[in-house]
């Protein structure tokens, strides 16, 4: 595991604990989903000096659990997406800011798109992206991606002066 | 009187968090506004005391933002709140005049602090006028 998934692995799990009191941990990549479960994606995309799209794929039953540990009452759908949503931005502000000072490279980051069918697949489909894999005490899964060429090529024209 | 706040964030989360958060305290959101083209249009009417600012917005950001509305109204405060949280960006909110700066996600103990030091730094920038 390298230096950016150790950092965003570490990233979720501090914000989803802060947020929200769930404890997250790492899991295997998924390989298969029980029928009926329920995976919600959200994307962000970053561009400026470098341009990536992040991602966050989770069960709703995750979404709905951290929007109801914050408000102190069972969420509609609606309500919980607006705080899953919230939680993503903190997230990629926090990654690309830690990616800014260890590369210098600036970028700016743009608000988020939420589907609750995702077109695009589950997480790992896409051989341009890395991804730190996540699960909930109560067994609940998520993951977290980013287009991982860019990144590393910032990080290594630091590096090499 | 309770100190009047505009709170400039895309999300409503953050409005329905501070609001919990300032429960009981002398501070109350006075204006909610979700983007920073509406924060300069309602800024005059609302006359707040401070203004929270969030930095990733669709349209205008929270930087660009603040500059604007200290060019056009000096007297404003900002206070930054964002998860954008490195150096130079809290130096370059600073060089806006910004009064202040919390970052996501923050808790009730630091929103506290934060907003009741910005109001020091204002009120003891009063007294020295």
């Amino acid at each position: 595991m390298d230096w950016v998934e150790q950092m965003a692995e570490s990233l979720v799990y501090e914000i989803v604990e802060q947020m929200s009191g769930i404890v997250l941990r790492r899991s295997e990549p998924w390989e298969r989903l029980s029928e009926g479960m329920e995976i919600d994606m959200i994307t962000g995309h970053v561009s400026g000096d470098f341009q990536i799209e992040l991602h966050f794929f989770a069960q709703r039953a995750l979404f709905m659990r951290l929007t109801k540990n914050m408000v102190g009452y069972e969420p509609d759908e609606e309500e919980a997406q607006e705080y899953a949503m919230e939680f993503f931005n903190i997230l990629c502000g926090r990654f690309i800011s830690e990616l800014y000072k260890a590369s210098k490279t600036s970028a700016r980051f743009f608000p988020t798109e939420y589907d609750r069918t995702p077109d695009r697949g589950m997480p790992g489909q896409n051989a341009e992206d890395k991804t730190v894999y996540l699960i909930s005490e109560q067994q609940e899964l998520a993951a977290f991606s980013w287009t991982a060429a860019p990144v590393d090529t910032i990080l290594r024209r630091n590096t090499d002066g | 009187m309770a100190k009047r706040i505009m709170v400039v964030d895309d999300s409503r989360v953050v409005r329905a968090e501070m609001e919990k958060m300032l429960e009981g305290s002398d501070m109350e959101i006075c204006q909610f506004c979700r983007s920073g083209e509406e924060a300069l249009e309602k800024f005059e009417e609302a006359k707040p005391d401070l203004v929270t600012m969030d930095i990733v917005m669709p349209g205008m950001d929270g930087m660009e933002t603040c500059e604007k509305l200290r060019q056009r109204y000096p007297e404003a405060n900002v206070f930054m709140v964002s998860s954008m949280a490195y150096d130079d960006m809290i130096d370059r909110a600073v060089e806006l005049g910004a009064k202040g700066f919390l970052f996501k996600p923050f808790t009730k103990d630091a929103l506290l602090e934060g907003l009741q030091g910005a109001f020091k730094a204002i009120e003891s920038r009063r007294e020295k006028e």
